[in-house]
């Protein structure tokens, strides 16, 4: 296995981009990619799209040939990962793996989703498949149900409080506001997301993250090239990814998602680090109670005291640890497909001191936590800086 | 999607509570299995779930999906299941005093849960009713 670099990451603004279409999205983020990788469009080997819905929303599928066209790359292979809200964690991991085992030595990632084409209720029609259709969406158990479900039986067992749950929302919201690439540029408070409509209680509309347009790309080398291109490469230090039951009811434990323990601590060995290394850290935070639980999954935390230490501001930027400072799903919004990638690109950043307002003081190791479904998937990635 | 259309492959084991249990390691499985987790043998005898059991979580969804024409709101949960395994279901309204909690005892109840918009086509499914802590 080589060791291998991000070179180069590109994003577009998140939100409704009722003016860009698949097509425009993705040259957006996929050209701001290959020129911060100071590399030409024909140098790219191998293209993974990571989509989880084109066909559903857009009525458009075969996006792997379109992406590859739109960006006027040179007929390299290119495919759709689909792992529901893990897929573009899971395409940048494919990168990941396609270069690390010698079959591609300029891998582009590219996650994209184009949601608000369709009514918001067709739109959370397409995202429940994420969810098991037949026993659970069919049988009237909505997906943000799912993660309602998990937060009554986290509260009943930790103490949990709704309160904790809105205190994950308002820190979002807090660092959305310092990136301009973010969906939502307004701060909240705790008032106003316990006031906010309930959607499944105890969740709330401000519990829940958002549906946005947007499309995200990273560009994946050799190690021992990636200075060629790069002062301030940073290595894949570590990447673990793991499957779990579709269904909710047939895990283990439901205040926890059993896949992402697996999936860090196999990343976290490959990097041979341990929890308390970790400086910055994207999580998967679709919900407020998932951001709760990733902290407990990824280590940072033992199981049932992130509410609190969150509640206490340990998570902020230059906290304890800094959590979500791009604004997570929640505050910089969640286009399916990208937010993997758009994770990762928040930590190349942040690694490389490009982070501006919300730059973290001391960022030498960084990690992503990308989930698809109720945790029916996860995928963690560990990053560091190798100047 | 029609709504004659919808789950009929799985209707009778939905409706009937039929689940199944590996004749090697003895798990029970709702919905049935056709390969065991546990042990990873193949072989398993139909079983019946009793459909009794309590609430392991519940929540309260506000915003039902679209085909679910007949509430504007409802109960859902997570079962614990006498028999063993967890199941998703819906709560039949509370008529009682002491509402929903973590821990109380349900029963199966065979109700209607929805009606296609377009023909009125009605569909049923077991719900569960609380009867209460006892």
């Amino acid at each position: 296995m080589r060791d291998v670099a991000i070179i180069g990451v590109g994003l577009t603004k998140f939100g409704e981009r009722y003016e860009s279409d698949l097509r425009s999205l993705i040259s957006e983020a996929g050209i701001a990619a290959i020129e911060d990788a100071n590399i030409s469009n024909k140098d790219i080997d191998m293209l993974y799209v990571g989509n989880m819905a084109s066909g559903r929303l857009t009525e458009q599928e075969h996006i792997g040939a379109l992406a590859s066209d739109t960006l006027g790359l040179s007929n390299p292979p290119s495919l759709k990962v689909e792992n529901a809200c893990a897929s573009g964690g899971t395409a940048l991991r494919q990168a990941y793996l396609a270069v690390a085992g010698g079959s591609s030595d300029f891998a582009m990632a590219l996650g994209v989703e184009k949601m608000t084409d369709v009514s918001t209720s067709e739109a959370t029609t397409g995202l429940g498949g994420a969810g098991d259709k037949t026993w659970e969406l069919d049988e009237g158990i909505t997906f943000p149900g799912l993660y309602a479900l998990m937060a009554r039986r986290h509260m009943h067992d930790y103490g949990t409080t709704e309160e904790q749950l809105a205190a994950v929302a308002v820190k979002n919201h807090d660092n959305a506001y310092l990136n301009k690439y973010a969906h939502f540029h307004k701060r909240i408070t705790i008032d106003e997301v316990m006031k906010s409509k309930m959607i499944a209680d105890p969740l709330k509309l401000y519990d829940c993250s958002p549906i946005s347009d947007g499309a995200a790309a990273a560009i994946l080398v050799p190690l021992d090239i990636a200075k060629k291109y790069n002062d301030t490469p940073i290595l894949i230090a570590g990447s673990g990814q793991a499957s779990d039951t579709l269904r909710l009811a047939d895990r283990d434990s439901i205040t926890g998602i059993k896949a992402a323990r697996i999936a860090s601590k196999k990343a976290y060995e490959q990097a041979r680090i341990s929890p308390s290394d970790v400086n910055v850290a994207e999580v998967h935070d679709c919900f407020t109670i998932a951001e709760i639980m990733a902290m407990e999954d990824l280590g940072f935390y033992k199981k049932g005291e992130a509410a609190k230490a969150i509640e206490n501001g340990e998570t902020k930027l230059n906290g304890k640890i800094s959590v979500n400072t791009s604004g997570g799903l929640k505050g910089c919004g969640h286009p399916v497909g990208a937010t993997g990638i758009k994770q990762a690109a928040e930590i190349v950043w942040q690694l490389r001191g490009e982070a501006g307002e919300r730059q973290v003081t001391r960022a030498d190791i960084g990690l992503t936590h990308n989930v698809g479904g109720s945790g029916s998937t996860a995928v963690v990635n560990i990053y560091k800086r190798v100047d | 999607m029609k709504e004659p259309m919808y789950d009929f492959r799985n209707y009778g084991e939905k409706v009937n509570l039929f689940g199944n249990k590996c004749r090697s390691c003895g798990e029970i499985y709702y919905p049935k299995r056709n390969i065991c987790p546990k042990c990873g043998k193949t072989e398993f005898d139909s079983f019946k779930i009793s459909g009794k059991g309590e609430i392991y979580s519940y929540t309260k969804i506000e915003v039902p999906p679209e085909d679910f024409v007949d509430s504007k709101s409802y109960y859902a949960a997570i079962i614990k299941l006498e028999d063993g395994p967890l199941i998703n279901g819906i709560l039949v309204d509370p008529k009682n005093d002491f509402g929903i909690d973590i821990g109380d005892k349900v029963i199966p109840s065979m109700r209607k849960i929805k009606s296609d918009k377009d023909t009125g086509t009605v569909n049923y499914q077991i719900k569960f009713e609380d009867i209460g802590k006892k």
